[in-house]
C-alpha cells in the first residue's frame, strides 16, 4: 500500500516508461542487418543441405530395401520351381516303377 | 510369369548446387561478421564510453571471425562431398552385391534345373534299359 505525504500538492505516481521493443539481436546494432541476413541465408542453405541429404539417405535405405526383397522373391520363385522339379521327378519315378512292375 | 523390376536407379546424393549455395552463404556470413561494429557492441559497459581498447579487441574478434567461418565454410563443404562420396560408396557397393546374389541364384537355378533335368532323364533311360536288357 502506497503511502503519500499529504503535506505536500497531490500527485499520483507515474508509472515507469515502458522499456522499448527489444531487439533479440541488439547486441549486434541496429546497422548490422546485413549480418542478420546473412545468418538468415546460411540458415537456409544449411536446412537445404540437411534436406538433401536426409532424402538421399531415405532413397539409398529405399533401394537397399528394394534389392533385398528382390532377391527373396527370386529366392522364393527359384524355390518352387525346384520344387516343382522334384514334383515332377517323384511322378516320373513313380511311372517308370508302375512300367518296370507291368512289364518287367 | 512373375516379373521382377531389378534395375533400380542410385541415389543422386547431394545436389551440386546445393552444396555450393551452402557454401557461398557460409562465406557471405563469415565475411560480414568481419565487420568489427559487429564485435565492439559485446564489449559496452554502462557509463564507460567506447575506447580504444574496445575498438581493438572488436578488430581481433571481427578478424577472428572471419577466419572461423571461412574455415567452418570450407570444412563443411568437405564433410559434404565426404557424404556424397560414402554415400555413393555405399549405394555401389549395395548394387554389387546384389548383383552377385542374382548371378549366384542364377546359377543355383540353372545347375539345380539341370540336375533334375538329368535325373528324369536317367529314370526314363534305366526304365527304357531295363525293360530291354530283362
Amino acid at each position: 500500500m502506497l503511502k503519500y505525504n499529504t503535506s505536500l500538492p497531490y500527485a499520483p505516481p507515474k508509472a515507469p516508461p515502458s522499456p522499448p521493443a527489444k531487439s533479440p539481436f541488439t547486441k549486434y546494432g541496429s546497422a548490422h542487418d546485413d549480418v542478420l541476413r546473412a545468418q538468415m541465408g546460411s540458415n537456409n542453405a544449411d536446412y537445404e543441405v540437411e534436406a538433401a541429404k536426409a532424402i538421399n539417405d531415405y532413397d539409398l535405405k529405399q533401394m537397399e530395401a528394394r534389392n533385398r526383397l528382390v532377391l527373396a522373391g527370386l529366392q522364393q520363385m527359384n524355390d518352387a520351381q525346384q520344387q516343382q522339379n522334384s514334383l515332377r521327378n517323384t511322378g516320373v519315378g513313380m511311372v517308370s516303377s508302375v512300367l518296370s512292375g507291368l512289364f518287367g | 510369369m512373375n516379373k521382377v523390376k531389378t534395375n533400380t536407379p542410385l541415389p543422386s546424393g547431394l545436389p551440386a548446387q546445393t552444396m555450393q549455395a551452402q557454401m557461398n552463404n557460409q562465406l557471405a556470413k563469415a565475411y560480414a561478421s568481419g565487420d568489427p561494429r559487429f564485435a565492439v557492441k559485446q564489449y559496452d559497459r554502462g557509463g564507460i564510453s567506447r575506447g580504444r581498447t574496445q575498438w581493438n579487441q572488436a578488430g581481433i574478434d571481427a578478424a577472428n571471425n572471419v577466419a572461423e567461418g571461412v574455415a567452418k565454410a570450407y570444412s563443411q563443404n568437405l564433410q559434404n562431398q565426404n557424404y556424397n562420396a560414402l554415400s555413393g560408396l555405399q549405394a555401389n557397393q549395395a548394387q554389387e552385391s546384389q548383383a552377385q546374389s542374382l548371378g549366384a541364384l542364377q546359377q543355383q537355378n540353372a545347375y539345380a534345373n539341370q540336375m533334375a533335368a538329368l535325373q528324369s532323364r536317367s529314370s526314363v533311360i534305366n526304365t527304357l534299359l531295363g525293360g530291354l536288357l530283362r
